[in-house]
């Protein structure tokens, strides 16, 4: 069975009297060790579909299973726990904490853990490693470039070992060069073994994936593409 | 890195709405403290100064019927044959329970006798003691000393036209003035004081005594304990509770502290709507991070303590804060107020109590906000970014 399982997902938003299936009847499947890419027009459902695969965002009809728990079948505050331990969300505006340095902000989703303090510095201070910041664990947000923060986001993200990355438009609001860094290093992670969900609309990106799946209105279209490696 | 090292850096960054809500809560806190303190201080005066309100009770023998009238009180068996009071049971007093709260036992002996061809009321005290008893006496000349000297009232001094060093003659013996009484719009002003044993001899009243006041120093034991306990002690005698000034005082202060109370209730209720709009604002400005704790793995519980964490820091720091700002204002209040010694101290009750209230407001206050935190859709909240 697939690591995550998707059945006729529908998601409908109610505004001002006007009803918009934002996504509309989705079935997929996304096995352990894809880069799988999510295109599609601005609107046509790519970061709720991310939201609710990241068990954030409940569906109005429809199934989502991940390691075969059926997430929206979970109470609320089980599903955080279920978030902690399985996923770890990168989102296009970084949302780093401007009051914590850059250590401390990969390390919150440990204050929730029981991990010792050293423990948790320690691990922090790998996966900066990894992202290549570790020089600068002691900088506020403000003081790094956007390329930087979103190292630090991803860094936050897989803090927690979760075998699922859920990004949004991670390279959204970066410049070329940038994101071809942040794109090496996602590619390089998932080359490791870790599956990645990308939202993107960045043509450039799609060759990082392995499997592109499109959006339009809310429901798939067109085939899936994989790329050749 | 733990929940409370999140809560404590997100209160230094946003010390400027953070600072409204500290504000807001110590003045509160100092207010009532300052209220209480004075409340305090006010009882502790008024204990100080129990000796200078006079006797508070009274003492006289058991009688049905009225005739004279002393301090407006009825007193009997003066001029009639009843079983008068005498010198043994003065000492009767000092063997009650309470026997320490009694501070002046002031036997008298009341006489009306010709004075100068008039009739005047004589009493017989003991000097040493009727001056401790009655503070506020202001004395032209001496206190009798010698057993031939008299205190007059400042009435007796006019109607007979008498003055300092002249000999009076009372029932015929002579006594010389060595006292005027200052008017002290009391029935003082009108009697005549001489000594006690003097005026038994005089009178030819033996070891009789007409009254004794007594001064018991009180302040927090109901002087009707006093009454009853000296009421056994004299089976023959009427043990009575004065009214006085005191009684009076006491009222207004159980008045300032019943307007304190008033006070600290609406200043507390400010203080709440204070913390509960801070809160929820801060609330409202976070909504983005609060979707970011979620996303993260955190708990609606884990927001909640958060939230509540910082409202605990703010209000044991506000708290303490305001304990000590409302002290030490109390020192420049207690003088206003008019008490003669203003005791600033810690008091640990106080103390104990100003940091309760505190953290009860701001967790209290804060509680509604946190829910409203932990309940926020975090997709709404990150999606606009
Ligand atoms: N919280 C919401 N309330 C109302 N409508 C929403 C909400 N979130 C998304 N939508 C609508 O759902 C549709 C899909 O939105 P979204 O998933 O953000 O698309 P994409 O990420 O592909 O741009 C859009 O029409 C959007 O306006
Ligand atoms: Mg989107």
């Amino acid at each position: 069975m697939s690591l995550i399982q998707v059945m006729k997902l529908v998601k409908t938003y109610h505004s001002g009297g006007e009803t918009v299936r934002a996504v509309d009847g989705v079935s997929l499947g996304i096995e352990i060790g894809e880069f799988v890419a999510i295109t599609g027009t601005s609107g046509s459902g790519k970061s709720t579909l991310l939201t609710m695969l990241g068990g954030l965002n409940e569906p109005a009809s429809g199934r989502i299973s991940v390691d075969e728990i059926d997430i929206y079948r979970l109470s609320v505050e089980q599903r955080a726990d279920f978030r902690k331990e399985y996923i770890g969300f990168v989102f296009q505006a970084f949302h780093l904490l401007p009051y914590l340095n850059v250590l401390e902000n990969v390390m919150i989703p440990l204050a929730i853990s029981r991990l010792s303090a050293a423990a948790k510095k320690e691990k922090a201070m790998l996966l900066l490693e990894k992202v290549g910041l570790h020089d600068k664990a002691l900088r506020l947000p403000n003081e790094l470039s956007g390329g930087e923060q979103e190292r630090v986001a991803i860094a936050r993200a897989l803090v927690n070992d979760p075998p699922i990355i859920l990004a949004d438009e991670p390279t959204g609001n970066l410049d070329s060069a940038t994101s071809g860094i942040v794109m090496e290093l996602f590619s390089r992670l998932n080359k490791e073994g870790q599956t990645v969900v990308m939202v993107t609309h960045d043509e450039q990106n799609l060759s990082y994936a392995t499997r592109q799946i499109n959006l339009k209105d809310g429901r798939l279209s067109g085939g899936c593409r994989v790329a050749a490696v | 890195m733990k929940l409370y090292h999140i809560s404590l850096n997100s209160l230094l960054r946003r010390k400027a709405r953070m600072f409204f809500l500290l504000a807001g809560l110590l003045i509160a806190v100092s207010t009532v403290v300052l209220l209480m303190s004075i409340g305090q201080t006010m009882n502790e005066d008024i204990a100080n100064k129990l000796d200078e309100y006079g006797a508070n009770i009274l003492i006289v023998p058991r009688s049905d019927e009225l005739s004279l009238s002393y301090g407006g009180m009825a007193v009997s068996g003066v001029s009639f044959d009843v079983t008068p009071l005498l010198q043994d049971d003065v000492a009767k007093i000092r063997e009650i329970k309470n026997r320490d709260n009694i501070k002046i036992v002031s036997p008298k002996l009341l006489n009306v006798a010709d004075v100068q061809q008039k009739k005047v009321m004589v009493v017989g005290v003991h000097f040493n003691e009727e001056i401790t008893l009655k503070k506020w006496w202001s004395i032209i000349g001496d206190v009798p000393e010698k057993e031939d000297e008299a205190l007059i009232g400042v009435d007796v001094k006019r109607k007979l036209q008498l003055g300092l060093g002249q000999i009076v003659l009372i029932n015929g013996t002579p006594f010389r003035v060595s006292g005027i009484l200052n008017e002290s719009g009391s029935q003082d002003d009108q009697l005549v004081f001489i000594d006690l044993e003097r005026a038994q001899r005089l009178f030819n009243k033996g070891s009789e005594i007409s009254l004794i006041e007594v001064a018991a120093l009180c302040y927090d034991c109901p002087i009707e304990d006093i009454v009853a306990q000296a009421s056994d002690k004299l089976p023959g005698a009427r043990v009575t509770a004065i009214q006085q000034t005191i009684k009076s005082k006491m009222k207004s202060i159980h008045q300032f502290e019943r307007f304190s109370l008033g006070i600290s209730v609406v200043i507390l209720f400010v203080a709440i709507l204070i913390v509960f709009t801070t809160m929820s604002a801060s609330v409202n400005e976070r909504k983005k991070e609060i979707g970011i704790f979620r996303a993260m793995g955190y708990r609606q519980s884990h927001i909640i303590r958060i939230i509540l964490q910082e409202a605990f820091l703010l209000s044991t720091l506000a708290g303490l804060a305001g304990y000590f700002l409302g002290v030490s204002v109390s020192g420049y209040a207690g003088s206003w107020i008019g008490a003669d010694q203003v005791n600033v101290h810690i008091d640990s009750t106080i103390m104990a109590l100003s940091l309760l209230i505190s953290v009860v407001i701001g967790l209290g206050a804060s509680f509604y906000p946190a829910i409203k935190a932990a309940r926020l859709d975090p997709t709404v909240s990150l999606q606009s970014l």
